[in-house]
C-alpha cells in the first residue's frame, strides 16, 4: 500500500488526577494516501481530537501513547526526537485547530503570524516571506482584501477571516498532510459554508492530503474521499465516502446517519426524532466485548464477551462487527 | 384553560406571547472620545407565539437572537415596544407582578456547563427555583417535586448526587430542563439549547421537548441557526437578520443537512 500516513493499533491513555485511567484511543488503524482527503467522523468523546494531537505529538503531559505506530512518509513518528518532530510540524505536517480565535496571537499582526511559520522552516529573506504570506492571504480571501489583511490584528477580523488566516498558516510551507480539527465548529452557518468552499478548492488542487475531523456527517459528502467513523476510541467502520454515507454497515454508523434522514412531520402527536438509545460508554472502563454492545439494536450473544476486531480486507473497506464476518 | 381550541384542531390556539415593535440599543462609550456609539441589536421586532406551538427564530450570529431572548425574560430592557404575555404588557408591570410572570417563562442557555453551578449537586440545582419563588412548601414536598422533574427528563436516582462536571453534555442540558420545569412554565425560550450536543443526544432531547410540549401544552421559542433541527421541531419560522425580522419564505435548500435514505 502506497500510503503517506499509516496509523497502526494506536492506543492512548490519560492518567486522571483523581485516579482512574481514561482510555481515549483503543487500537486505531487508518491510512491516508497522497492527495487524498480522509474524513474522521465521531461524536464528542470518541477520540477524534486525541487522534489529531497524537499525530502531531502535541498531547498533554498526562497522556501516554501506550502502544502502536504512526508511519508518516516512511518514518515512525513515535521514534523521532523532539527536534526532528519540530522540523516536521508546520513544514510537512500541519494542523488547523478548532477555534481560530484562541490559536492566534492577539498582539501580533496576522501577516507576521504567517511569516513566522515561514521563518521557522524555510530559508528565504524577509521581503520574500512577506510577499509569500500576502500571496497566500490573497488566494484565500475574496476580492483584494489580502494585502490589507496582512496588517490587521486578530480582533479586527471576523470569525471566518480568522479561520482563513489559520488556514494560511497551515498552507504556508506547503505541507504534505494537514490535519483540520473541526475547522468550522466555531462558525455560524453562513461562514461555515464559505470556509467549506475554501476546502473544496484546496481539495480540487490535489497537492496535499487532508485529515478532516468533524462530528457533522453532512460536511463529509463533498469534501472527503474516504471516511473513518470513530466510536469509543476505535475506528468502527471505514471506507469510501459514498459507500459509508449511503450504505453504512456498522449498527452505530447506521444509527448515526439515520438521525439525519428526513423526518416525519413531528407536529403530528406521538411522532419522534430518530435517535440512538443510551449514551457512549465511560472511557475509564475497558469493555471485554464490543464497546457499542449496550446500545446496539442488532447485537448477538457473542458481542458482550468478545471483541469483533476488524472485518474485511486490510485495504479499504473495513467494519468492526460480527455481523460481517 | 379558557379559550381552549375546538376539538377538530382547525381553529388556532390563543396567542400566549405577542411581541410588538421591540427595539434594543447597546450604548458603547469610547475611552478617549466624548461621543457614544449605539449598536442597534433589535429594530422594530414583532411576532406572535400561540399556546402549545413552537416558533423557530433563525438567523446568523450577531443577528440579535440572544438579545431578543434576554428581553423576553426581562434581563435586558428594550427602548421601545411591548411584550404582551396573555395580553398584559410585562414591561409595564410592577416588580411583584413581574416576578409572578417570570415564573411562567424560562430561558435555557446554549451551554449548560456554564449555566449550572459547578459546586452544587443535581438535586440542589433543580431545587433552586422552588426556593427562590418559594410557595411555602415543606421540604418533603419540594423533594418530591425535584424527583418528579428529574424523572420527566429521564435522569434516574443514581445521577441525583452528581455535580455538573460529572455529567455528559446531554445530561447537563437535561438538568437545565428539569430546573426550568420546576415552576410549570407556559413558555420555554431555548437559546441554541441543542447546539452544543452530538447528533444522537440532540435527537433524544428533541424528543423530550416534543413529549413535554404535548403533555403540558407548553410554547417554545426555539432560537437557533440549525435549520435542520428547526425544521423538525417548529410550527412557524421567523428569520432575524441585522436585528430585524425579515419577511422570507424558507427555500427547501436552506433546510440543509438531510442525506439520502439508506436503501
Amino acid at each position: 500500500m502506497n500510503a503517506l500516513l499509516i496509523v497502526d493499533d494506536l492506543h492512548v491513555r490519560f492518567s486522571g488526577s483523581h485516579g482512574g485511567t481514561v482510555h481515549a484511543l483503543n487500537g486505531v488503524h487508518l491510512h491516508v494516501r497522497a492527495g487524498e482527503v480522509l474524513g474522521i467522523l465521531g461524536e464528542s468523546g470518541s477520540g477524534k481530537s486525541t487522534l489529531a494531537k497524537s499525530l502531531l505529538r502535541i498531547l498533554p503531559k498526562n497522556a501516554e501513547i501506550s502502544r502502536g505506530a504512526m508511519t508518516f512518509e516512511g518514518r515512525n513518528l513515535l521514534q523521532l526526537s523532539e527536534r526532528e518532530m519540530n522540523e516536521l510540524r508546520g513544514a510537512r505536517l500541519a494542523m488547523i485547530p478548532q477555534d481560530p480565535g484562541l490559536s492566534l496571537n492577539p498582539v501580533m499582526k496576522v501577516g507576521d503570524q504567517i511569516t513566522e511559520v515561514l521563518r521557522a522552516h524555510c530559508n528565504s529573506d524577509a521581503h520574500r516571506r512577506r510577499v509569500h504570506a500576502e500571496d497566500i492571504l490573497q488566494r484565500l480571501l475574496p476580492g483584494n482584501a489580502g494585502r490589507s489583511m496582512y496588517e490587521a490584528y486578530p480582533h479586527q477580523l471576523s470569525g471566518g477571516q480568522q479561520q482563513r488566516v489559520v488556514i494560511a498558516q497551515a498552507l504556508a510551507c506547503e505541507p504534505t498532510l494537514i490535519v483540520a480539527d473541526e475547522p468550522t465548529a466555531a462558525l455560524d452557518a453562513a461562514t461555515e459554508a464559505e470556509i467549506l468552499e475554501v476546502f473544496r478548492e484546496l481539495k480540487a488542487e490535489r497537492r496535499r492530503s487532508f485529515i478532516l475531523i468533524t462530528h457533522d456527517p453532512t460536511i463529509l459528502r463533498e469534501l472527503t474521499d474516504r471516511v473513518a467513523v470513530m466510536y469509543a476510541g476505535r475506528v468502527v467502520e471505514q471506507g469510501p465516502t459514498q459507500q459509508i454515507l449511503t450504505h453504512p454497515r456498522h449498527p452505530y454508523v447506521k444509527g448515526l446517519l439515520a438521525c439525519l434522514l428526513p423526518q416525519d412531520d413531528l407536529r403530528i402527536p406521538g411522532r419522534k426524532l430518530r435517535t440512538i438509545a443510551g449514551a457512549p460508554p465511560d472511557p475509564r472502563g475497558t469493555a471485554s466485548g464490543c464497546n457499542f454492545f449496550p446500545r446496539c439494536s442488532e447485537r448477538i450473544e457473542r458481542c458482550e464477551s468478545a471483541h469483533p476486531g476488524t472485518q474485511g480486507a486490510r485495504e479499504d473497506s473495513q467494519v468492526e462487527c460480527f455481523l460481517y464476518e | 384553560m379558557e379559550n381552549r381550541p375546538p376539538a377538530n384542531g382547525q381553529a388556532q390556539p390563543p396567542v400566549l406571547l405577542s411581541v410588538q415593535g421591540l427595539s434594543l440599543e447597546y450604548a458603547r462609550r469610547h475611552a478617549f472620545r466624548a461621543k457614544r456609539t449605539e449598536t442597534h441589536a433589535l429594530r422594530d421586532v414583532s411576532f406572535d407565539l400561540r399556546e402549545g406551538e413552537t416558533l423557530a427564530l433563525v438567523g446568523p450570529s450577531g443577528s440579535g437572537k440572544s438579545s431578543l431572548a434576554k428581553c423576553l425574560v426581562l434581563l435586558e430592557t428594550p427602548s421601545t415596544g411591548r411584550i404582551l404575555y396573555r395580553g398584559t404588557d410585562i414591561l409595564q408591570l410592577p416588580p411583584e407582578a413581574r416576578r409572578e410572570v417570570r415564573g411562567e417563562m424560562h430561558l435555557i442557555f446554549q451551554d449548560a456547563s456554564t449555566a449550572l453551578n459547578p459546586r452544587w449537586t443535581v438535586t440542589e440545582i433543580v431545587r433552586e427555583p422552588l426556593t427562590i419563588h418559594s410557595k411555602g412548601l415543606s421540604s418533603a414536598e419540594s423533594t418530591r417535586l425535584v424527583i418528579e422533574a428529574l424523572e420527566q427528563v429521564e435522569l434516574g436516582a443514581n445521577w441525583h448526587a452528581r455535580r455538573p462536571r460529572e455529567l455528559s453534555g446531554g445530561q447537563r442540558q437535561r438538568v437545565a430542563l428539569a430546573r426550568a420545569l420546576m415552576l410549570r412554565p407556559k413558555l420555554l425560550i431555548l437559546d441554541e439549547a441543542l447546539a452544543s450536543l452530538d447528533l444522537s443526544a440532540q435527537g433524544q432531547l428533541g424528543n423530550l421537548l416534543l413529549e413535554l410540549q404535548q403533555r403540558y401544552a407548553m410554547s417554545y421559542l426555539y432560537v437557533t441557526h440549525d435549520m435542520r433541527m428547526a425544521s423538525v421541531l417548529a410550527h412557524h419560522f421567523a428569520v432575524l437578520d441585522g436585528g430585524r425580522i425579515v419577511p422570507r419564505t424558507l427555500p427547501t435548500e436552506l433546510i440543509a443537512g438531510t442525506l439520502q435514505p439508506v436503501s
